[in-house]
């Protein structure tokens, strides 16, 4: 296994973590809100995005992105074909936009931890939180979509 | 303890939840064992069919701790919703076995990426 394969298999893996992790929190996490109300999705957010998440999520977050950006550099390096180039370029691509729209959503996550306990405002945040997750979300999974299609090309 | 149970009801137990998880696990085991008789009946090279079988026999037993274990663990936390002491059991033990899911997820994971990179080259 030549070192581009292995390093797009690697991104591979980590984009496809985080596509579940996204994925659960638009459909699963964050409609809960709706039901037990804000401020008590806020305490459970505190405690869960802004605990262990606070290690966990950057860390998957710049990893996923930077695995990426370096399969891509690396099969430019190799002169891969375009079979291969495309989807790379594609995926590094919608990490960027990923990692624009995450540098949109992190500030508001954030913001919940010093707020008050004031359901009106923790909504506000909430909703603003999960349209910009919406978005992250989307080109998290669209970006391991494009590099499990590079996997295959390869 | 009771907040967190909340929380739980609402997200895992709720509809996302049980749309997201039950289909999502249903699926990824008929998909596995599809591809595994496919490798079986088509008699592919042990190459290809060694990690086609590890995925689907990771699935299986995913979905047995699922089934048996952890799914009723959560389940039963409906009654007791006002009980701290109870639910901090309730999900020590869920802790468990979800850690145990996680291996196994991580698992399928690995062993179906293999199964891509058997095709590489």
């Amino acid at each position: 296994m030549s070192l581009a394969v292995f390093m797009i298999a690697l991104a591979t893996a980590i984009n496809g973590r985080l596509s579940g992790l996204n994925t659960d929190t638009a459909l699963v996490k964050l409609p809960a809100r709706r039901r037990i109300g804000a401020v008590a999705y806020a305490a459970f957010a505190r405690g869960n995005d802004l605990g262990n998440g606070l290690v966990v999520y950057p860390l998957l977050g710049v990893g996923a992105a930077l695995l990426t950006l370096l399969a891509t550099a690396l099969a430019y390096a190799e002169h891969a074909p375009i079979e291969l180039s495309l989807p790379l370029s594609l995926a590094s691509l919608l990490s960027l936009l990923h990692t624009f729209a995450t540098i949109r959503a992190a500030p508001v996550m954030l913001s919940i931890k010093d707020a008050p306990d004031d359901e009106a405002l923790l909504t506000l945040k909430l909703d603003r939180f999960a349209r910009w997750h919406a978005v992250r979300a989307t080109f998290q999974v669209l970006a391991f979509l494009v590099l499990l299609w590079a996997l295959v090309v390869r | 303890m009771v907040a967190f149970s909340a929380y739980n009801r609402a997200a895992d137990m709720g509809t996302g939840g049980l749309v997201l998880y039950a289909g999502v696990g249903s699926c990824g085991l008929v998909l596995a064992l599809v591809v595994a008789a496919v490798a079986f009946f088509q008699q592919m090279s042990p190459v290809h069919a060694v990690p086609i079988y590890l995925a689907t026999g990771f699935w299986v037993l995913h979905m047995l701790i699922t089934l048996t274990r952890a799914a009723p663990t959560l389940l039963s936390q409906r009654r007791y919703e006002k009980d701290e002491h109870a639910l901090a059991a309730i999900f020590d033990r869920f802790e468990r076995w979800q850690t145990v899911r996680v291996l196994m997820d991580v698992l399928i994971f690995g062993t179906m990426l293999w199964t891509l990179l058997t095709y590489v080259n």
